[in-house]
């Protein structure tokens, strides 16, 4: 069995975006030399995301709306959480949009449909993160 | 062994809960209220679509599961059930399933 290990480092310079992290999985896949398998892309942070859906703008601000209603920033007060920290919302965030992918490998390539399209959604940014992404197969 | 199952489409899910009709009617209204389909103008998305609303619900739903296979099965609790959530119907569309494994 083949395997490769990569750890991704991001810097958001805002508190909240969405990255696409797309190209660099492809590439990773085809350096592994994994034919038949499966790749694990997730957060290494519990205020960020990693998730699959379309590379659209328009849908892109309408999730940033829908979390910010879901689960509010501010006040920063109505969270206990909030103590020393303010990012409780950036973690309840994060657990609508999911932690990690599994993405099937078939041919040596990522076994996508037509529009689907692998982001890294930061929450609560402004400071170096990463992102793990582990190939496994044959 | 595992097996992962998707949905190919991001309006689409693969999920695992309770095989029980009270609780997919009180998911389809949990949803509706959590990222209602109507006014399709209240999205950016939907200039040329109007399916915004299928794309957030699959996000709660999820993507995708992951499940056990021992001794040849599926690994489940008493309970578990594979679904496949369709958030924006009425085309082809498709699931993978991908078992690896010895």
């Amino acid at each position: 069995m083949k395997s490769l290990t990569k750890e991704i480092w991001m810097n958001v310079p805002q508190r909240r975006a969405i990255v696409s992290i797309h190209n660099e999985v492809e590439r990773l896949v085809e350096q592994s030399g994994v034919r038949d398998g499966l790749v694990l892309v997730n957060a290494m942070h519990i205020t960020a995301s990693v998730f699959i859906n379309d590379n659209e703008s328009g849908l892109h601000h309408d999730y940033e709306v829908w979390l910010e209603k879901l689960a509010p920033e501010k006040p920063y007060s109505q969270y206990q959480h909030n103590g020393s920290e303010d990012n409780a919302d950036a973690h309840l965030k994060r657990q609508v949009m999911g932690r990690e992918v599994v993405v099937a490998i078939t041919d040596g390539k990522l076994h996508l449909g037509p529009w689907e399209h692998i982001f890294y959604y930061e929450f609560d940014g402004n400071r170096k993160k990463r992102l793990l992404v582990k190939i496994i197969g044959e | 062994m595992i097996c992962l199952s998707n949905a190919m489409h991001i309006t689409a899910s693969v999920f695992i809960n309770d095989d029980e009709p009270g609780l997919h009617q009180d998911f389809e209204v949990w949803l509706e209220r959590l990222a209602p389909e109507k006014p399709y103008s209240q999205y950016r998305h939907n200039t040329a679509e109007d399916n915004a609303d299928a794309h957030l619900k699959r996000t709660v739903m999820g993507r995708e599961v992951v499940v056990a296979v021992t001794a040849g099965q599926l690994d489940f609790g008493p309970w578990e059930q594979i679904f496949y959530g369709e958030f924006d119907g009425k085309r082809d569309k498709r699931v993978l399933v991908k078992i690896i494994g010895e």
